[in-house]
């Protein structure tokens, strides 16, 4: 589930930037250039600053920057329809209107001049832009649909970006679910396969033989395959049975005295933890210790003493140590043991630990490793 | 009737299987096994001679294992199985079933493995024995009566000293934990006996072993449980 995440993660953040992205090219690169212009809201102050006294136009110097500027005009048309005052009209303008003329271009264009009109006490004023410096378009709508528009607006946006959002989501989710579960189901396939051959040899070799260990390898590779694919990708279903961990220790430690001749083994087990008990999947709990045991065997071949103790760590905890005398192991491993998992990243060798690292994360055990080369090498899990 | 007695059938789609676990049986003085090769065959078999056990593979083309079993339960046909599983979902569902540890082998098995389940549900099942004396020493212990002949007379096994005694000669030489052996004695639950396997253990050492005090055969491994090794202490 940890995969599935980390591609959710990545689609909503390439989503987010998206329209983050969008945000800045239309408010900040599309619209900046419109406070050059003046619209309705302005011509207002504009018209304030053209004073008409005793039949005399006093203009405020702003004025006739702005209109400079942008290379805009303006002119104030009387109530018969004259100009009775301009500046930079252009040659293509009428100096009289009739009131069709006044009607059409307060609401769209003079000669293709985007034009806005105000009214004074001395007739309308009038200002032209550049030609295709603005786009003009009257719209219409029912009185109810723009209260309703309002009304719902806002919301009708946000539930379109959380459509936005959570489709692809949802999409990638079921299409990740999907995988992980075809995957799991070819890993337990190919498993299957092979333990029925398995089987056949198993019951043909010599008891005790190096034929019959080779095979109890290829068993635990098997079964460590599904179980870390299971965990990985959040497939596999898990009971949450209570555990004496005691008992299982020492059936564990009982089939490895049966099975393996050229180790000792030793169990101590603090009076109190007897009955010590946990809450997990016994087949995950005793592939986590089988794990670690096993680790010690393949790297001793030799031969070695394996010390398993179950300690008291107090508030009704227990730390449990697997440690073994043998040739232990370099600092840059025990480095690398101890590191955390890295998801989608499957070591060449060190399954098994894997494993164990991945049971631990499950039930939120502490794991640490420990080694001195030709001393010992040391596994603590918190429990 | 002893447990080589019993009729064994075993039902696998892969041929070599069949023949390795008949070798199996037959080497161990099982001489009454049948075998089919899929649910259909062993559904003819089962109707005309009841087997005593079924060794029954779960995944068959056709009828499954566990249809197979569901069908004889629902039919009255209440033969104990022993499931051979090669799947962890398949173990699940076993468990999920009510059947317990001994009922179901999970692929690959060693022959010792399915030999141990099939003498422990035979006996669990019937309360069967075995026509085997095995010698220890001077002490000679009849699996077929339970009777011990020693140099000063004969004594009886109780029925706890005899299952506690099957168990260890299963799987004599190797370790059986504590808790196997509470588990073999107290199947309901053996949480919190080990005080009364104690007992059970030196009660049987006072009947078996030539010393008591100085145990031979049914020896001790501290911490983890005992075994019983036929050959004497090494």
């Amino acid at each position: 589930m940890k995969k599935i995440s980390g591609y959710l993660l990545s689609m909503m953040l390439v989503l987010a930037s998206l329209i983050v992205i969008d945000i800045f090219v239309l408010f900040f690169i599309c619209v900046q250039k419109q406070e050059n212009y003046l619209n309705t809201s302005h011509i207002e102050k504009v018209s304030e600053k053209i004073i008409c006294a005793d039949g005399e136009y006093q203009v405020d110097g702003s004025v006739y920057e702005l209109l400079d500027k942008t290379g805009s005009f303006a002119m104030i048309i009387d109530d018969l329809g004259s100009v009775i005052w301009n500046h930079n009209m252009p040659s293509d303008i009428p100096d009289s209107y009739g009131i069709k003329d006044v009607a059409s271009f307060t609401r769209w264009y003079l000669n293709d001049y985007p034009t806005y009109t105000w009214t004074r006490d001395d007739g309308i004023l009038v200002i032209g832009h550049p030609k295709g410096s603005r786009w003009k378009y009257c719209l219409e709508i029912n009185a109810n649909t723009m209260d309703g528009m309002i009304k719902f607006g806002p919301y009708m946006f946000f539930a379109n970006v959380l459509i936005l959002l959570l489709l692809p989501f949802l999409i990638t989710r079921k299409w990740m679910i999907n995988r992980e579960k075809a995957r799991t189901e070819w890993i337990a396939g190919v498993s299957h396969d092979i333990r029925t051959p398995l089987s056949i040899v198993m019951g043909s070799v010599e008891k005790g033989s190096v034929e019959e260990k080779q095979c109890f390898k290829i068993r635990d590779l098997i079964g460590n395959l599904n179980t870390e694919n299971k965990l990985e990708a959040g497939t596999g279903k898990w009971n949450n049975e209570k555990i004496n961990l005691t008992s299982l220790l020492r059936e564990i430690l009982c089939d490895y005295i049966n099975t393996y001749e050229d180790y000792s083994f030793d169990l101590q087990v603090d009076e109190k933890l007897e009955n010590y008990s946990i809450q997990a999947d016994v087949m995950l709990i005793r592939r986590m210790l089988e794990n670690i045991i096993t680790n010690s065997i393949v790297h001793n071949e030799k031969g070695c003493e394996i010390t398993v103790t179950l300690s008291d760590r107090g508030k009704g905890k227990a730390k449990l140590v697997v440690s073994d005398n043998g040739q232990g192991a370099s600092e840059q491993k025990i480095k690398l043991l101890n590191a955390k998992i890295k998801n989608s990243y499957l070591p060449e060798h060190g399954l098994g630990i894997r494993v164990v690292k991945q049971v631990a994360k499950k039930y939120k055990y502490a794991v640490r490793f420990s080694s001195e080369e030709n001393e010992y090498f040391k596994c603590e899990i918190d429990m | 009737m002893v447990l080589s007695d019993c009729r064994i059938l075993l039902v696998d789609d892969e041929k070599q299987i069949l023949e390795i676990n008949k070798k199996l049986l037959s080497e161990n003085g099982f001489n009454n096994v049948l075998y089919a090769l899929n649910g259909e065959e062993a559904d003819k078999i089962m109707e005309k001679e009841q087997a005593d056990l079924v060794v029954l593979d779960i995944m068959m083309p056709g009828v499954s294992g566990l249809s197979l079993y569901e069908s004889w339960k629902k039919r009255g046909i209440n033969i104990p199985v022993i499931f051979l599983s090669a799947r962890d979902e398949e173990t699940s569902r076993l468990k999920g079933l009510g059947l317990g540890a001994d009922d179901y082998v999970t692929k690959p098995y060693t022959p010792e493995e399915l030999l141990l389940r099939i003498k422990a549900v035979l006996r669990r099942t019937y309360h069967l024995t075995e026509n085997t004396v095995v010698e220890l020493g001077t002490v000679r212990v009849d699996l077929s009566s339970g009777i011990v002949k020693r140099p000063d007379g004969e004594v009886e096994l109780t029925a706890k000293e005899f299952q506690l005694f099957s168990k260890l000669y299963d799987n004599q030489g190797k370790i059986v934990s504590l808790n196997a052996l509470m588990d073999t004695l107290w199947p309901d639950g053996s949480y919190g006996l080990e005080n009364s396997l104690i007992v059970h253990v030196r009660r049987l050492r006072e009947k078996v072993e030539e010393d008591p005090s100085k145990p031979e055969y049914l020896q001790t491994v501290r911490g983890l449980g005992y075994r019983l090794n036929i050959r004497g202490r090494k």
